[in-house]
């Protein structure tokens, strides 16, 4: 039975491992190249969103800064990418120990507004001063060098999104995970077993800081251009939200679910409608508002209560 | 005197503004829902009063009451379709909800009309009047009074009529409105429609002096909530209080320091405010 | 030694209202001490200032000779004192022995030590057998259990109990009593009670303090408080005024 658990993580990251062996076409690669970048984001977000129950919507301004990390230390002092991301990682934390020690005493709507307004003041900065060069955005170093430079990224995201994975494995059965569900629930109750809201917070936004700001650098070091509107939109952090919610907040595989339902399903609504995404999103954040706040993973676990009830009763 | 100069146009801006507000101050107060569709709304707003002007030849000025009337109607139709159906929920999922819509609307607006930036030139739009040694566009004038009009008569129907009295009874005692009779849905759907339509008016009146594209509305959405803030969450006559200070701090801050800074500078007061006095400039209590 | 909990002259203020007005009491260590008045006397509001949750305007609390005016709620757990809330506040979307692993969760060295000591509270409380289902399923009874072990789990000297009697059917109520006496078991060694149901204060309490709108009407043995004229006048006086036994 324990082992059984594992199984559909080896089995889906045994598929990733070996795509390339599997999936030849290069534009389906670049789409599953996309989907491990949103999954990423997803789980990040599940953490500080889904967890602790805190409606962050200003996420992408840790992929922003990971993203102006790369670019920025490489065009000043010439650094390498690898360099770039590790200083965009610190730099994100950094920013996620001030932001939240700040937003993380308002709560219900004032918090949402204020991780916008974090958010917005970066990209007005990124917007409008003169190092980071406004609205034309920012040259950035790849990853690899080519051939098959892209593949090689590829090949460097997939550990990020293991760790990522395996972070919230552990935080689903861990004390950490239930103190986080203990303050989204009620921060009351939590304090009366002792828990600091304050500290385990922030300890779970640094966590999904870093792996934003990763995920940030990794963007930047494959289409190696960034700008204001490509990797601090507030659009962003608003998919990040929708992966983890559509998939299934709080769990361990609905950011994954998610994130792979909305690449392919932007994907193949791109070749139909061209600039329809914005409605698509809005439209998919209501009904999963609505009709599914549980997320798809729900629906898969309700089926699946139904079939194993009788047989366990039987057996 | 450039700067009583910026001052002045702060103002201006600043009635629209207030009258932006108002509408997510009073959604706020009676229904303690922060829609993230304001912006949109706004947004939707412009474009009626677009299309009205360009096909219809209907004048912005006055057409913004048609405007606000259109609007009213279709905050009508979300509340009951959408909005109704999260109230009483977890705030997580009403601003979820409200951001969705958000998306949709702006979505909508690439679908129908693409990205393209229009705008309308009425002949208002070129003169300038002055005041004493000041002067100032017209048609910014113009909309300022109109927006003072829409505020104050906004005020008058909260004070003076029976609606006005049942929301704002909601407003102050959600709990004990019932009790007196107040239907408490209604109350909501009204103040939300209210609430739409006034961004809706207010985005009629910024088209003479502006452009409109589909996510024009989104930087509105954010200065609104900055308002609502200002002038203490849920307060009518704070939000349009709020709404001058912040045309006037846009003003002062494009005079002394950069056009591209008044937002970053909104922001920066936005989280000052609600961290340092959460109960708004104005507020007496703590929340 | 000095008492295990000391409130001197505290005072607390809601506005214009005085919900605690100069009280001073001692809790010895091995003492059951039940707080009792009507209505809205300020008992829960004494538990929130002692917890934590609200914090005194004047006065001073000490709790094993500190004082600990302006501590976090998440501090005073710490330091040993646990309570549980008269409305009470399980988390619904967990199981109910997970809420207990909560608590269990300050002291314990692992997950396998939470749920260990966590399985102990709940057989001892006799809610074992419900111990995989989720709090929100609980019938009202068994959520205030569910409160009290939460608290014992985070192996609380002090246990602030807040009418977990309450709701309670006579026999339930018994059960309870009897289950109360032996928490000397989990290393309780002070509790503090509120409770409307007099013989379930005259079953448990060593001492117990009255209180009438805000300030300290008298203290003695529960024989003695009883039979004081001034507690007899304030009871009989607000439940006449408010027409109706509490709740
Ligand atoms: N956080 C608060 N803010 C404002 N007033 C409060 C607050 N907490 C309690 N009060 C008021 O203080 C007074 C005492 O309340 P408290 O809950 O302590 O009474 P109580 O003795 O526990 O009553 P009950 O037997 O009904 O539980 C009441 O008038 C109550 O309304
Ligand atoms: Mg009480």
């Amino acid at each position: 039975m324990s082992r059984a658990r594992f199984l559909p993580a080896v089995v889906f990251f045994g598929l990733l491992l070996t795509l390339p062996w599997w999936l030849r076409d290069a534009y389906l690669q670049q789409i599953v190249f996309r989907v491990v970048i949103f999954a990423i984001l997803g789980i990040a977000w599940n953490l500080v969103g889904g967890y602790a129950g805190q409606l962050s919507l200003g996420h992408v301004a840790y992929f922003g800064i990971g993203a102006y990390s790369v670019a920025l230390f490489h065009e000043t002092w010439d650094w390498n990418p690898w360099l770039g991301t590790l200083a965009g990682v610190v730099l994100a934390c950094l920013a996620a120990l001030l932001i939240g020690s700040l937003t993380f005493r308002l709560r219900g709507p004032y918090f949402v507004l204020s991780t916008i307004a974090a958010a917005e003041i970066l990209r007005l900065l990124a917007l409008n001063l003169s190092f980071t060069h406004g609205a034309i955005g920012m040259i950035a170093p790849g990853f690899f060098e080519e051939p098959n430079g892209d593949r090689k990224t590829y090949y460097a995201a997939l550990p990020l999104l293991f760790l990522a994975f395996a972070l919230t494995v552990w935080t689903h059965r861990s004390r950490f995970g239930y103190y986080l569900r203990a303050i989204r629930e009620n921060e009351d109750t939590a304090m009366a077993v002792g828990i600091n809201p304050a500290v385990e917070k922030l300890k779970a936004l640094l966590f999904s800081a870093a792996l934003v700001a990763a995920a940030g650098a990794l963007y930047a070091g494959v289409f190696q251009f960034i700008g204001p509107d490509s990797v601090l939109a507030i659009d962003m952090s608003v998919q990040m939200a929708l992966i983890a919610m559509l998939g299934g907040a709080a769990t361990v595989w609905g950011p994954i679910v998610g994130a792979v339902v909305l690449t392919v399903a932007a994907e193949a609504l791109k070749t139909y409608l061209e600039r329809a995404h914005t409605f698509f999103y809005g439209l998919l954040l209501v009904l999963v508002v609505l009709f599914l706040p549980g997320g798809l993973v729900s629906i898969a676990k309700q089926r699946w209560f139904r079939r194993t009830a009788p047989r366990a009763q039987a057996a | 005197m450039a700067a009583l100069q910026a001052i002045l146009n702060g103002i201006l801006v600043g009635g629209i503004y207030a009258l932006i507000a108002m509408g997510m101050a009073l959604v706020f107060g009676v229904m303690r829902l922060v829609n993230f569709a304001h912006g949109a709304f706004l947004m939707v707003g412009m474009y009626v009063a677009y299309f009205g002007y360009t096909l219809f030849h209907i004048n912005p000025y006055w057409g913004c009451a048609l405007v606000g009337a259109a609007l009213f109607m279709m905050g009508m139709a979300v509340y009951w379709l959408l909005i109704r159906r999260v109230m009483g929920q977890s705030d997580f999922l009403q601003i979820l909800l409200t951001e969705g819509i958000a998306l949709c609307l702006v979505g909508a607006a690439q679908l129908l009309f693409t990205g393209d930036y229009r705008s309308i030139s009425l002949p208002l739009a070129d003169k300038t009047a002055n005041l004493g040694p000041l002067n100032f566009n017209v048609a910014y004038g113009v909309s300022f009074v109109i927006a003072v009009l829409g505020v104050t008569s906004m005020y008058l129907y909260m004070k003076y009529t029976e609606m006005g009295r049942a929301i704002r009874g909601v407003a102050q005692n959600p709990g004990v409105a019932p009790l007196m009779g107040i239907r408490v849905r209604w109350i909501s759907g009204i103040s939300f429609a209210f609430g739409v339509a006034c961004a809706g008016g207010a985005g009629a009146l910024l088209l003479p002096v502006f452009y409109v594209n589909p996510t024009i509305g989104s930087p509105y959405n954010l200065k609104s909530f900055v308002i609502v803030v200002l002038g203490g969450m849920g307060s009518v006559e704070g939000a349009a209080l709020g709404g001058l200070i912040l045309g006037v701090t846009e003003g002062l801050t494009a005079y002394y320091w950069s056009d591209s800074y008044t937002q970053v500078v909104d922001f920066v007061l936005f989280l000052a405010v609600l961290l340092l006095r959460p109960q708004g400039l104005f507020g007496k209590k703590a929340p | 030694m000095a008492p295990l909990l000391q409130l001197k002259h505290v005072v607390k203020r809601f506005g214009g209202l005085l919900a605690t007005n100069d009280v001073s009491f001692d809790v010895e260590e091995g003492e059951v001490v039940f707080i009792i008045g009507p209505n809205g006397a300020g008992k829960t509001t004494l538990f929130n200032l002692i917890s934590g949750y609200v914090t005194a305007d004047s006065g001073e609390i000490l709790y094993q000779g500190q004082n600990i005016v302006g501590l976090k709620p998440y501090q005073t757990t710490r330091l040993g004192i646990g309570r549980t809330f008269q409305i009470v506040k399980p988390l619904p979307s967990l199981t109910v022995r997970e809420n207990v692993m909560l608590g269990s969760f300050l002291h314990a060295r692992s997950r396998a030590e939470a749920g260990k000591k966590a399985d102990e509270v709940l057989g001892f409380l006799g809610l074992d057998r419900r111990a995989d289902q989720l709090a929100s399923g609980l019938p009202l009874a068994q959520r205030k259990l569910l409160e009290v072990a939460r608290a014992l789990a985070t192996g609380a000297k002090l246990l602030l109990l807040d009418e977990v009697m309450a709701g309670l059917n006579p026999t339930e109520s018994a059960e309870v009593v009897t289950l109360l006496r032996k928490l000397k078991d989990f290393g309780v060694t002070a509790v503090g009670g509120v409770e409307h149901i007099m013989r379930v204060v005259m079953a448990l309490a060593s001492r117990v303090v009255v209180m009438d709108q805000g300030g300290k009407l008298a203290e003695g043995s529960p024989q003695a408080v009883v039979h004081d004229p001034r507690v007899v006048e304030a009871y009989l006086g607000s439940k006449y005024q408010k027409g109706g036994a509490p709740p």
